[in-house]
């Protein structure tokens, strides 16, 4: 059985194999949660929301952030990279490239923390109008928020030790 | 670098993950078990003893089992013209414990009325404007996450009171007591909104008296409005100079609209009352003598006068007798009744029946006139 070193790891082409193939399935796994989910969230809503509600389609849709998919790709080949690289030379950089996609997953999908739906003016209009059943000449903004920064940040710490843990790795297998 | 930094982060990753999907679990069973235990209770509204603030209270019960405080619910709502805030209130903070058992909350909101400013609204009651309301409401799983909703609205703003004009106003006799002061007003009410009015202020006159006048009314939307308040005053306590000279008796107004019990409109009148005697020119004329028998002759005294009032009658009576150079009574006449209605004149005779031997070039004929306005006596020298 062949032996293969890749930057500085010695590995057999068995292990290489196995840990491809584990690679592969989490980075499946990771990618279509982060990525293919988020591209698909709108199908998905559509799918489940009932037709009175299809206005809030375009409301809703502003939420999934459109560099979602990216970074969960970024993600999932980073995570094939870290169970491929594992004790290389590229594997304090790797994982904490892992550390900061994720960070930059998490901040997309809080939308830093701070997401916002913003209603159409005539959305509104029109939905008092048929709750007043008169005509209302007002314009008017109706906007739902929240402040999830603590428990984005809840979120984030593992992926921010994840990036130290990496710089340490790299740190370390420099000096 | 040794080994352990890399076991410590490990084992840090490790506990933040578990601390992430803990938190997780902590927040949605807090609202699992929060949301059940909430029960609302009937709104109550109350005003100051003097409505200068208006308070709005929601009862309700609510646990909180959790491990996270809730904050909330928070209101807050601020209402703007162009150029001022008209309105701006904020719920009572609540907080709800975290471990707490179900207790007893009250959400509370308190609009201090005297707070509204008062130039701003009665600048809109007669000017279009763009009115913004600010509204927005919370609540807060502390120190994780909050949600929240905001509303920013702007309308156009119509007045409420368009071409506000108080034409002259009017003053008439009542009766024997009062006058009556007619202030007539027009104006246009171009909102959706009826409103409800109330005109009050003072009356006083040249003469010394005075009433207090109110009146309420509701403005009807998208119409023109005519309308008029009335106000009775007093008549002069003595009318005796009144009843035989006209007169021009001034009364002013100094009153204030109040439209929705808060805006007012100031505005002062003055009118005058044309006051025209019931008895003016009154006379006694030449009398016409003649015998009776051979001891007493019948003197006959014409006697007029014109009702120049044009509401009140003119009546009543009067005794007269007739008065010797010397200061004895040569002969008294019995009751005069006498009766003109407005703006027409009288004429009757009052008789004297005097014994041939009183006869004399002059007398001086004196009468006492009772009227529902007052008694007064009135000397007149005649000839014979």
């Amino acid at each position: 059985m062949g032996r293969h070193t890749i930057l500085g790891l010695e590995i057999s082409t068995g292990r290489l194999a196995l840990r491809i193939a584990a690679g592969v399935m989490l980075a499946a796994v990771l990618f279509a949660f982060l990525s293919l989910l988020p591209m698909a969230a709108q199908g998905i809503l559509s799918e489940f929301l009932p037709e009175e509600f299809g206005a809030f389609y375009d409301v809703i849709a502003p939420l999934i952030h459109p560099a979602l998919p990216f970074t969960g790709a970024a993600i999932a080949f980073l995570s094939l990279l870290i169970v491929v690289l594992r004790g290389s030379a590229a594997y304090g950089p790797v994982t904490a490239a892992f550390g900061l996609a994720f960070i930059a997953h998490i901040l997309l999908a809080f939308s830093f923390g701070t997401p916002s739906l913003a209603f159409p003016p005539e959305m509104i209009t029109q939905a008092l109008q048929e709750a007043l059943n008169m005509p209302v000449a007002i314009d008017i903004e109706l906007a739902a928020y929240a402040d999830l920064t603590g428990l984005m940040l809840v979120f984030m710490l593992p992926f921010i030790l994840t990036v130290i843990k990496g710089v340490i790795l790299t740190v370390s297998r420099r000096s | 670098m040794g080994a352990w930094p890399l076991k410590l982060i490990n084992a840090l990753i490790a506990i933040s993950i578990l601390a992430a999907v803990a938190v997780v679990a902590a927040m949605a069973v807090s609202l699992v078990l929060l949301a059940p235990s909430v029960s609302v209770g009937e709104p109550q509204i109350s005003a100051s003893p003097s409505n200068a603030s208006i308070s709005v209270s929601v009862p309700f019960v609510a646990a909180n089992p959790g491990v996270f405080a809730i904050n909330g619910p928070a209101v807050c709502v601020t209402l703007e013209s162009s150029e001022a805030v008209l309105l701006s209130f904020s719920s009572e903070p609540i907080t709800i414990p975290p471990g707490s058992p179900s207790r007893n909350y009250s959400f509370a909101i308190s609009v201090n009325l005297s707070d509204l400013p008062a130039d701003e609204l009665r600048r809109l009651v007669t000017s279009e404007d763009t009115l913004v309301l600010k509204a927005s409401a919370s609540i807060e799983m502390f120190p994780l996450a909050g949600v929240g909703a905001s509303v920013d609205a702007s309308a156009e703003w119509s007045p409420i009171v368009a071409n506000l004009t108080f034409l002259a106003p009017e003053v008439e006799p009542l009766n024997l007591t009062h006058a009556r002061v007619t202030l007539p007003f027009t104006f246009i009410n171009p909102s959706d909104l009826d409103v409800p009015a109330v005109i009050e202020g003072n009356l006083t006159s040249t003469y010394g008296a005075s009433a207090h006048f109110s009146e309420a009314l509701t403005i009807q939307s998208n119409s023109p409005n005519y309308g008029t308040v009335l106000a009775d005053i007093p008549l002069p306590a003595n009318m005796t100079p009144y009843l035989l000279s006209n007169a021009t008796l001034g009364f002013s107004a100094s009153a204030s609209v109040a439209l929705l019990g808060i805006v007012q409109i100031p505005f002062n009148a003055t009118c005058d009352l044309a006051w025209g005697a019931p008895l003016a020119n009154l006379t006694f004329g030449d009398p016409a003598a003649g015998p009776i028998n051979s001891t007493h002759s019948l003197i006959a005294v014409p006697f007029s006068f014109f009702n120049a009032n044009g509401i009140l009658t003119a009546e009543g009576s009067f005794d007269a007798v007739l008065l010797l150079p010397n200061g004895t009574v040569a002969g008294a006449s019995g009751q005069v009744d006498f009766l003109a209605p407005p703006h027409t004149a009288f004429e009757s005779n009052v008789a004297f029946e005097i014994p041939n031997a009183a006869a004399s070039p002059s007398y001086t004929l004196v009468a006492i006139f009772g009227t529902p306005y007052g008694s007064f006596q009135m000397e007149v020298v005649i000839d014979g």
